[in-house]
């Protein structure tokens, strides 16, 4: 027997280093930087499993492979990690300002922007690299600033670039608080940025809080059908939560489902980051798209803000738009600490925080749009 | 005389027609399935906006048919 057969260090290709070293740099920035650590940790690691040679974990029949079959092509993880995510977020200050569904509506415009360049770029036109309809909005997806939505819809799609998608999204929306500022300073003076949000007077009812979830799975799956699963799974785990009967449902998803899932996905998506398949130009230009998908899902987020305010009459601050994109709760953060730079006592939280949750249901809707709309046109 | 059934030193004149035909067609047709992006964005946006439109529509009269009860509100104040 050659040694070459059973010694895996003969074997290494010079993909399988560099993909070596990307999964320990993933890991550093998870435990030395705090980037994300619940995610970049698995990923990492499991992107170091993957590219052991004769290691066979991501081959056919070993374990992350077998993961990849059960809970990634399945759909079945970013849908059971919706009920965790659903279970954790308060949706109360969307509650009481209903209208910010409106910026997270606005904020979706990066999803469409970019699958549009994509497909230009690829298939479309101009055919520098090899995206198909179907591989560009799974590239724009990347722009819904939610792990779970590009997961699931890269995959419904059937992409050849599902763990770029997968990886990009995840890791930007880390970066949101370095992607974001530059534009919204760019795009907003300090006087808008000083802007003061009056306080809402009351509270949401415990009845609408229950009936909410209802009633959005209802109006969004009656609407827009293909967005059932995840707008289901994401509004059962906030029922879980608000109804207030189901105390022990609720945790178990807020934690024990979530964490279990969130291992399995994360060392599952690093699993799927083999260098042979993962180390291409096209790989590189997903990575490029997907921080023109944040910019863009801020742009438009940020001038919808903007008509709100002048329409208010100087009521909403117009940096509350960039929440609109749904990579909660990084962009509330962003906004709050850009509203106390311009204003000591300009305290945007609460409002930003209700964009940022509006977005999180506007982005699964946008992924639904994205799976009825492509089938149509393929 | 149809283009085909020109003499044969009409061969190249027929090539070059034929190569400027296709690449129009394709032209013509990747024009199409830009135009079918263009399509997809449009009403991508339409669906979004309709959809939570309709959703906020609905929300805010909620708002207006279910008050909070006298007890969450002094809890609130």
């Amino acid at each position: 027997m050659a040694a070459g057969e059973f010694l895996g260090f003969l074997n290494l290709t010079w993909q399988a280093v560099v993909m070596l070293v990307i999964g320990g740099v993933l890991v550093w920035l998870g435990i030395a930087k705090k980037v994300e650590p619940v995610l970049l940790v698995p990923i990492g690691f499991g992107c170091i499993l993957a590219n052991i040679p004769l290691g066979g974990a991501s081959e056919a029949g070993g374990f992350l492979a077998i993961l990849r079959e059960a809970g990634i092509h399945t759909e079945i993880f970013p849908l059971l990690i919706f009920i965790g995510v659903g279970a954790m977020i308060d949706f109360e200050p969307f509650l009481q300002r209903p209208y910010t569904i409106l910026l997270g509506a606005a904020a979706q415009f990066g999803i469409f922007g970019t699958f549009f360049l994509a497909y230009l770029l690829g298939d479309g036109w101009l055919h520098v690299l090899d995206f198909s309809l179907k591989d560009a909005a799974s590239i724009g997806i990347i722009g819904s600033a939610d792990g779970p939505t590009s997961i699931y819809v890269a995959t419904v799609l059937q992409s050849k670039y599902t763990a770029a998608v997968v990886v990009a999204a995840y890791s930007y929306m880390a970066l949101v608080p370095i992607i974001q500022p530059p534009i919204i300073k760019a795009m907003c003076s300090k006087e808008e940025r000083a802007l003061k949000m009056t306080s809402v007077a009351g509270t949401v009812s415990q009845r609408t809080k229950i009936l909410f979830p209802i009633i959005t799975v209802l109006v969004v799956g009656l609407f827009a059908p293909k967005a059932t699963p995840l707008i289901g799974c994401l509004m059962f785990g906030n029922l879980l939560r608000e109804c207030g009967v189901v105390e022990r449902l609720s945790l178990a998803a807020q934690n024990e489902l979530a964490n279990i899932v969130t291992i399995l996905l994360g060392i599952t998506v690093g699993g799927m980051m083999a260098g042979t398949e993962f180390l291409r130009p096209e790989t590189i230009l997903v990575f490029i798209l997907g921080i023109v998908a944040f910019s863009l899902d801020t742009v438009a987020g940020v001038l919808l803000g903007k008509l709100m305010c002048v329409l208010s009459g100087r009521k909403v601050n117009p940096m509350i738009g960039a929440c609109g994109i749904s990579a909660f709760p990084m962009s509330s953060r962003v906004v709050q600490k850009l509203g106390l730079e311009a204003n000591p006592y300009n305290h945007l939280l609460m409002p930003a925080a209700g964009a940022n949750v509006a977005g999180q249901i506007a982005s699964v809707v946008a992924g639904g749009a994205m799976l009825m709309l492509i089938p149509l046109f393929t | 005389m149809t283009l085909y059934s020109m003499p044969a030193r009409t061969d190249a004149l027929t090539a070059i027609i034929n190569v400027l035909y296709h690449h129009t067609n394709s032209a013509r047709q990747e024009g199409c399935t830009m135009l079918n992006a263009l399509w997809i964005v449009l009403l991508g946006m339409a669906i979004i906006f309709a959809v939570l439109g309709i959703l906020l529509a609905v929300m805010v009269l909620l708002g207006k048919l279910v008050r909070p009860r006298g007890k969450e509100e002094k809890e609130d104040k």
